[in-house]
């Protein structure tokens, strides 16, 4: 008996290595069926339906209507058996009911009189049902069996990219074309999204996971916060029996190669070398059991987690000319324009990141009786950990500590004979991250600015004993001295709780009404160091100690990233009194501000907070006609109210933020042609509403001071020496001309001349953007939605395996952003294109007229103009055919394959051009000058995406099992752009050719490779050695790449008709593009100079979020003793 | 720093090859082209030392102003006008918005040009001229009070989108255009004194390209420029192009003897 117990284990190897006994008493499934009389094929009434699971404490039961039909609710998903018994016919059942996470199955059940003549005691129906008949939202379920054999990440998130139309967006997961922060993260049914970004803010690690219900989009009212997907994750739970397991998993950077360098024409690179001394190690332990067998359960875990990502510094230098291409300055360079750079021999650093994390989890399951149950969830990740980066001492470290805790009780009771469902439940996320600085000589780097010298200058300028072996041929850009620059410490707490009802009854079909009210009362509190009032960009040199500069080359540039302004805007009664509280004009135009607040020799540490109420109230019914027919409807309202308590000028217009009128409605259509529970086409369309994260609250209602100007270098107290002597060198104390504005206290004269000739007037500037009280909003301003649509078929070709068509849609209806219709003098926040005009009527902005729909006004340039804001604009339309086959008989797969389009001007909660995460704050709006060759494909266009994942359970013996598997994912290349400096920002954003329009990247590919071996020992034992090889491929394909065509200031070239379908991933991108686009090569600054061309542009680049080339392979090994 | 190869990725690439070749490569057709009939937008004396700002008034400067003043603009586009706009050579403080590709061009380091209305009630529909004018143009201000020099040696001829770079610049290198585009000092053809480029970018999405003419050792003061030629699209249609300018002295305009308040 033992061995015939152990040799069905083996049958489902996978299945042993984990807890099957999961459960969740929150996020459940529902099967419904209708039991008939197997003779006459009427409907039988009275018959008692009995479900039974091991992820079932006790038993559910269910007494069929006078239409025979049953139905059994929150039922923990898992592998189910039913039964049906009635007096005078032979009971009968239908087992391997694989129901998952929010599904709903039909299994209908024919139960046969006693008075037929049968051998069978037991009758049994045929394949089980595996398609969700009761929803037409679109996604996917990964469960613990594609967790345990599939290759994947060690945590979840990434793994949600299983689902068709997903891919990683450098934070997060994306959706049907929409970015990361835009979903909603659940763990346990407690929302873990971050409060000020939106992002994930909990990544458990596999190992606790029972199953993950990747929802793409289209669902039901009772979910919400989200107009993207929902990753909705359900841990482990306890069991009957007692199971665990002891495992460790290390992937040494000893097997991994190193990432080329990226291109640089410059003396100062560096890059990954994982073999030097990489790894990412885990072990750990976790165990559940019954503590009172049917009543309660426990499951507990914890895992330690160490990484180390090596990366080396190394010098190199331009080879002087010998013949070919060459520069006119006598340096060589390559056939395809770049130049030939050689490292120097004995000048290679290793630095790196390093982490170390202890995850640990805990879950208590109570069933109180077959009608009431409880749980309790708990997670905690405390991490520390350091982030380092080339450059000079004091930068090149970034101590920090980082936690995430989940707190979540759940109740669930079903009343009136189960007819009505009532679940509470409540929670508590809370995660922080603290910057500890890295403390040099005694000075800490939180405390000193940091200064990223823009011009090219020799290396020699920054580096102590060092010399060039050819003078001159070791320029460096964007050196980095001083301290770490920004840094911001976030704090999030949610307190969250829901009651739920579900009503089920009979009116012209089954009905399950459902109502609810969700409460979360979420903080952001942020901490930022702004290390001296903003971080600097130098484009003098290092030890210039001329007099007056003349010209903008020289002159040291205060820029926090937000922009420069015009002076003149600046000399406005209204604006002036935004930023200085006692400002006076003198008679020769200069400006003199006598408030001493403004000016810092030290780094301004500026403690923020914020809150907001995002509540929410829902409807909805589930009517099923006849059984094959059902239609969803229901309506959600969103109310948000945002509170700064810490902001000194909250709106005196509207001292809260508050949209309490978003409505939602949603409808769903699902035709169960086959009757049975195994085939569906289906309809959906809906309303989704954005949660607003409070960066918005931080940054634009919460008195953000935001310095930037223009300064000349030449009167600093800088030397060669003192740079490469004393990294603390501080701009704010240095230069006597640098006058900060910040906050704190700090000596020195705090007089701006706005008008001085010191540098040309079209080049200096000074002025606070980001509100430095507050960006004022429309007193009309609505929520951002989206609208979904979409629609399929999906049918059970074989048990189990499930084929289907869909097609999605999705379009951008409203957003919200800052804007400016003066570039960067003044911002207000609105709905662009849809806001009606106001004026303000109290406050710093009394008086002031914004106009969301046209712009008109004068420009921080000087220029006047009137244009209408361009409405914003996402479409996404995809088709996917999939194929999914849970797990039995040995086997299970997911495979899609997805074509999509995705056009419009702005690509959601943060810029994929630039990595800017202000979710509703992005440059996007925020001036006329960057509108123009907005449209074109957005940046995470990816047309083509195959995915194929899957394992197989080969039995070697009786006591050994292989268990192969494959993780395959193909995608065409991301869209690239060309951009210009941005004038006024000094960024390089502004779209020379429309967006998108310098070709796609190559297609990547990545195949992930796994095997385990796995031995039964004696008794409950199992014993697992396990090989993963990721990216077996290795082809480090360019994921990203250099898109500035040019640092030189530039407007658009609007109209440009050069939609080069491979110019960036051509040998000589630059000449390709010109090629294709016939006016690139006559490309003007704004000042009417040809634009000097960036040589790097089109080389493989990483970007904020984007590495530069694709991860080479690795290798995973793992052991794991189970039991 | 070389990269390590890897046998297993050579195989990897044949793998990769062979999932290409059944992979879908779908098209993404997005661009029409503009077949807009070309046109001239307007034409800008450009300061080319870029002060970013617009000259003070000049003393002297009396109405008929070359540009819409305050007045003309309160009566042409009523409520619509922007106070405290910049001003010109002549004390235009008010310049009508520009609601859309027909309407009155915006000016940089604006000197001046001349352009026509015909005010249809409620739709601010503007009539361009077929011939652009600029008279009284200074050809430098030398702003003493606040030291800034205004060098308007160039003249951009601004079109309502890209043309045909070759029949302006044949070669983006060289500053000077084909045999079809011509200079004139009165009579006298002086495109040799002149840089004539094409300028694709622009400052808004109304526009598109233009001509930049700028003299290489300055215009000549109380003489008549003339931008005569004909050019053409990138669809192949041409347009004729006719630019006057009548240059007059520079201005200084000196330091004032009262400190100004404000």
């Amino acid at each position: 008996m033992r061995k015939k117990l152990l040799r069905l284990l083996w049958v489902a190897p996978v299945a042993m290595l984990l807890f099957a006994d999961a459960a969740s008493a929150q996020s459940t499934g529902t099967i419904v069926g209708v039991v008939n009389d197997a003779a006459t094929g009427r409907p039988v009434a009275g018959a008692l339906v009995i479900a039974t699971s091991r992820s079932l404490q006790g038993e559910q039961t269910a007494v069929t209507d006078g239409r025979g039909q049953y139905t059994l609710t929150a039922l923990p998903p898992g592998l189910y058996r039913l039964s049906a018994q009635l007096q005078g016919f032979r009971p009968a059942e239908r087992t391997d009911i694989n129901l998952r996470v929010d599904f709903t199955l039909r299994a209908n059940i024919a139960i046969v009189p006693e008075a037929v003549q049968m051998e069978e005691q037991v009758v049994r129906t045929g394949t089980a049902p595996a398609v969700n008949i009761g929803s037409a939202e679109a996604g996917t379920i990964v469960s613990k069996e594609f967790l345990a054999s599939v290759p994947t990440a060690r945590t979840f998130e990434t793994v949600a990219t299983v689902a068709p139309t997903a891919q990683f967006d450098g934070y997060g997961v994306s959706f049907a074309g929409a970015t990361s922060p835009e979903n909603n993260y659940i763990i346990d049914g407690l929302r873990v999204s971050s409060t000020g970004y939106g992002l994930l803010g909990t990544n458990l690690l596999t190992n606790f996971i029972d199953q993950i219900d990747v929802k793409v989009g289209s669902f039901m009212p009772e979910y919400g916060y989200a107009t993207a997907g929902i990753i909705n994750t359900v841990t482990k739970s306890g069991g009957n029996e007692f199971h665990g397991s002891i495992w460790g998993n290390l992937t040494p950077g000893l097997f991994t190669p190193s990432t080329p360098g990226t291109q640089s024409a410059y003396a100062l690179a560096s890059q990954s070398t994982p073999y030097k001394g990489s790894y990412d190690a885990d072990f750990g332990l976790e165990v559940g059991g019954p503590i009172v067998k049917d009543k309660l359960w426990f499951y507990a875990g914890f895992a330690p987690r160490m990484t180390y990502a090596a990366r080396t510094q190394y010098y190199q230098q331009r080879t002087p000319c010998t013949g070919g291409n060459c520069t006119s300055t006598g340096w060589q360079l390559d056939q395809y324009g770049q130049y030939v750079m050689k490292p120097i021999a004995g000048t290679e650093v290793g630095y790196g990141s390093s982490s170390t994390q202890y995850n640990a989890i805990a879950k208590l399951t109570w069933l109180i009786n077959e009608n009431h149950n409880a749980f309790v969830s708990f997670n905690t990740q405390p991490t520390s950990g350091s982030t380092n980066f080339a450059g000079d001492a004091l930068a090149s470290a970034a101590p920090y500590t980082t936690n995430s805790t989940n707190v979540t009780l759940n109740y669930t009771g079903k009343f009136i004979d189960k007819h009505l469902l009532f679940e509470v439940k409540g929670g508590w996320y809370n995660s922080y991250s603290k910057s500890t600085g890295n403390v040099v000589a005694g000075v800490n780097s939180l405390n000193v600015p940091g200064v990223t010298w823009q011009t090219a200058q020799p290396l020699e300028n920054f580096v102590n004993n060092f010399t060039c072996p050819v003078t001159g041929a070791c320029p460096v850009s964007q050196y980095r001295t001083g301290g770490a620059g920004y840094t911001e410490d976030p704090t999030d707490n949610r307190y969250a709780g829901s009651a739920t009802f579900t009503g089920l009854f009979d009116l012209a079909g089954q009905h399950q009404l459902k109502g609810g009210v969700q409460i979360d009362y979420s903080t952001y509190d942020l901490t930022k160091y702004y290390a001296g009032g903003g971080s600097f960009y130098a484009y003098g040199t290092p030890g210039s100690t001329s007099g007056t500069i003349s010209t903008a080359a020289n002159a040291l540039r205060m820029i926090r990233g937000y922009g420069e302004l015009d002076p003149n805007s600046m000399i406005s009664a209204s604006r002036s009194a935004s930023w200085c509280a006692s400002l006076t004009t003198n008679a020769d135009g200069s400006v003199t501000c006598n408030d001493p607040g403004l000016k810092s020799g030290n780094a301004v540490k500026l403690a923020r907070t914020s809150n907001t109420w995002s509540n929410a109230y829902f409807l909805q019914d589930s009517w099923t006609i006849a059984n094959v027919l059902t239609l969803n409807f229901g309506v959600r309202l969103d109310t948000q109210t945002i509170s700064t308590p810490s902001g000194s000028a909250i709106n005196p217009d509207m001292p809260k933020f508050a949209i309490n009128d978003s409505w939602a409605p949603r409808v769903q259509a699902i035709w169960d042609f086959t009757g049975n529970g195994r085939g569906k086409v289906q309809a959906n369309w809906g309303m989704y509403y954005e949660t607003i994260p409070l960066d918005i609250a931080i940054r634009a209602f919460n008195a953000e001071p935001g310095p930037a100007g223009y300064y000349q270098l030449g009167s600093c107290n800088l030397g060669k020496s003192d740079v490469k002597n004393n990294p603390g060198f501080n701009p704010l104390v240095d230069c006597p001309n640098v006058y900060g504005l910040s906050v704190g206290s700090g000596p020195g004269p705090n007089t701006v001349n706005l008008n001085s000739p010191l540098v040309s007037a079209s080049r200096r500037g000074f002025g606070i953007t980001g509100g430095g009280t507050y960006a004022p909003w429309a007193p009309d301003l609505k929520a951002p939605y989206n609208q979904q649509f979409g629609g399929g078929v999906q049918y059970e070709v074989l048990q189990d395996l499930t084929v289907g068509v869909e097609y999605l849609g999705r379009r951008l209806s409203q957003v919200i952003e800052d804007m400016s219709s003066d570039d960067a003098a003044s911002y207000y926040i609105a709905n662009p294109a849809v806001s009606k005009p106001w004026t303000v009527t109290s406050g710093p902005y009394e008086g002031q007229t914004f106009n969301p729909v046209n712009a008109v006004g004068l420009s921080g340039m000087g220029v006047p103009f009137s244009v209408a804001w361009p409405k914003p604009q996402r479409d996404y339309d995809a088709f996917s055919f999939t194929l999914n086959k849970l797990f039995s008989k040995r086997w299970l797969a997911q495979a899609s394959y997805t074509w999509s389009s995705m056009r419009g001007n702005y690509t959601g909660l943060f810029r994929t051009e630039d990595g800017q995460k202000d979710p509703n704050l992005s440059a996007d709006y925020d001036l006329i000058s960057l509108l123009g060759n907005g449209n074109g494909p957005l940046g995470l266009n990816r047309t083509n995406q195959i995915k194929a994942a899957g394992s197989y359970n080969a039995t070697l013996s009786p006591d050994v099992s292989l268990v192969p598997a494959v993780n395959f994912k193909a995608m065409s290349g991301l869209p690239q752009s060309a951009y210009a400096i941005q004038p006024i920002y000094g960024q390089p954003i502004a779209n020379l050719i429309p967006r998108g329009m310098a070709g796609n990247l190559d297609w990547t590919y990545q195949l992930d490779l796994g095997a385990k071996l796995v031995w039964a020992l004696s008794g409950p034992y199992t014993l697992q050695f396990s090989l993963d090889i990721f990216n077996i491929l290795n082809m480090q394909t360019a994921q990203w790449t250099n898109q500035t065509y040019t640092l030189d200031s530039a407007n658009p070239m609007n109209g440009a008709q050069c939609g080069s379908k491979n110019a960036i991933t051509s040998k000589n991108p630059i000449a390709a593009l010109q090629a294709d686009c016939p006016d690139l090569p006559y490309a003007r600054t704004t000042d009417g100079r040809r634009v000097s061309v960036n040589l790097n542009y089109g080389q493989p680049t990483s970007s904020t979020i984007f590495n530069a080339y694709q991860i080479p392979i690795s290798a995973r090994f793992g052991v794991q003793l189970s039991f | 720093m070389s990269t390590r190869n890897w046998t297993l990725g050579s195989i990897g690439r044949t793998l990769a090859a062979l999932v290409a070749m059944v992979a879908v490569t779908a098209c993404d057709p997005y661009m029409k082209a503009n077949t807009a009939a070309p046109f001239v937008v307007g034409v800008i004396g450009q300061d080319i030392n870029f002060n970013g700002i617009a000259p003070p008034d000049v003393e002297g400067c009396v109405k008929p102003f070359p540009d819409p003043n305050q007045e003309w603009a309160d009566a042409t586009y009523p409520g619509t006008c922007i106070e405290g706009g910049y001003a010109t050579v002549c004390p235009v403080t008010c310049f009508p918005p520009r609601m859309g590709p027909g309407f009155a061009p915006y000016f940089l380091g604006v000197l001046g040009a001349t352009y026509k209305t015909d005010l249809v009630p409620n739709t601010y529909t503007y009539e361009l001229p077929a011939l652009y004018v600029l008279t009284d143009y200074p050809v430098f201000i030398d702003d003493q009070d606040s030291g800034t020099f205004f060098d308007y040696s160039q003249i951009r001829v601004v079109f309502n989108k890209l043309m045909n770079p070759k029949s302006i610049q044949p070669d983006p290198g060289i500053p000077a255009p084909p045999a079809t585009l011509r200079i004139l000092e009165g009579t006298v053809d002086v495109t040799d004194q002149f840089a004539v480029e094409y300028n694709p970018n622009s400052e808004t999405d109304y526009w598109g390209a233009s001509i930049d003419v700028t003299a290489v050792e300055g215009l000549n003061a109380d003489s008549t420029y003339r931008i005569v030629g004909v050019v053409e699209d990138q669809q192949g249609n041409q347009l004729n192009v006719l630019v006057t300018i009548r240059t007059v002295d520079g201005i200084v305009i000196a330091t004032p003897t009262e400190a100004a308040t404000k």
